[in-house]
């Protein structure tokens, strides 16, 4: 993709979007572009990239916006939707859907995880899975799928009730589309999809009988992240 | 929090140094009372980044519970003093 780029994919019940740093798109909503004046001048381009693969998104769906924020930062979709924003570089990613009860998405560019910080994202059974790599690009490959998918699933466990595990207490097994949680009473699949340079990852549960909670509180669990930071809204 | 006052401000001068090194900005940019949130750039990846580099320049290992809720630049600060040898966990904030 180039950095004009769109693209927009269906998975199932899901529209994810991926837009470049100088993508067309829609001007943002008024209540948007009130919202992106209100965050510090560091983080306008980025809330507005958001927003405009939200827009894509939205469109797919037949719907519209606006896409707020909640006092944590996280982006409040409107009723019935269920979404999810990310951005990396200029890049900002979307997934959203009707009638799934939560989702997360995260777009990472390849050969920024360094391997020395892997027990902060990585259960002890995972690591062994990114040392055995056959070489260092295989190595930083696997690395950067790991943490994606891990804040992808961070993401999605977020708008559920229950206290926020740390990204090593999160733990997956590989497949061959991406990742399933394990250990998790209700379970997550983890899709990863390589798109040049960058790994997206989607994460949503494997049964709709998870419970929902899109209210804005984050009361019931820790207040940022590993650092876990809120910029993707 | 108690910190020894001839070394509070060479670590939280490192500490700006290793952010505004993986942020490419001036390290004047990088204030202790600056929301993390409000750096140019920062993002989770980039956090993970400068805990393993302050991690390796001051041969640590931070505890990553510490990380969930990090707010201003001062409270890394904090972590790494913290963390360094001879400081009692009650000394930490």
């Amino acid at each position: 993709m180039t950095d004009t780029g769109v693209r927009v994919l269906r998975r199932g019940p899901l529209v994810v979007s991926v837009v470049g740093p100088r993508a067309w798109g829609r001007p943002p909503h008024p209540e948007e572009r009130a919202l992106c004046a209100s965050r510090s001048p560091a983080r306008r381009a980025d809330f507005l990239a958001g927003r405009r693969a939200a827009a894509f998104c939205l469109a797919e769906l037949g719907r519209s916006g606006p896409v707020l924020a909640a006092p944590d930062g996280r982006p409040l979709f409107p009723s019935g939707l269920s979404g999810s924003i990310s951005h990396s570089g200029g890049w900002a990613a979307c997934a959203a859907g009707v009638g799934v009860p939560a989702v997360g998405v995260d777009l990472e560019r390849r050969g920024r995880v360094p391997l020395a910080g892997l027990r902060h994202v990585c259960a002890p059974e995972e690591e062994p899975w990114i040392r055995a790599a056959p070489d260092e690009a295989e190595a930083d490959r696997r690395a950067t799928a790991m943490f994606a998918a891990k804040e992808a699933l961070y993401k999605a466990r977020d708008t559920l009730p229950g206290p926020r595990p740390r990204l090593p207490e999160l733990r997956l097994r590989v497949t061959p589309y991406g990742f399933t949680t394990v250990t998790e009473t209700a379970g997550f699949l983890v899709r990863m999809d390589w798109l040049g340079a960058y790994v997206l990852a989607v994460a949503v549960p494997l049964t709709a009988s998870v419970p929902d909670r899109r209210t804005p509180s984050r009361s019931a669990g820790r207040p940022g992240g590993p650092g876990r930071l809120r910029t993707d809204a | 929090m108690s910190v020894a006052p001839e070394t509070q401000g060479p670590i939280e001068e490192g500490v700006r140094e290793v952010i505004a090194e993986e942020l490419f900005c001036p390290p004047d940019q990088v204030r202790p009372d600056t929301e993390l949130a409000d750096l140019p750039g920062l993002d989770s990846v980039k956090l993970l980044r400068i805990v393993t580099a302050l991690e390796g320049r001051y041969d640590i290992g931070i505890d990553d519970e510490r990380l969930y809720g990090l707010c201003l630049v001062e409270d890394l600060v904090h972590v790494v003093e913290s963390e360094l040898p001879g400081r009692s966990p009650a000394s930490t904030p």
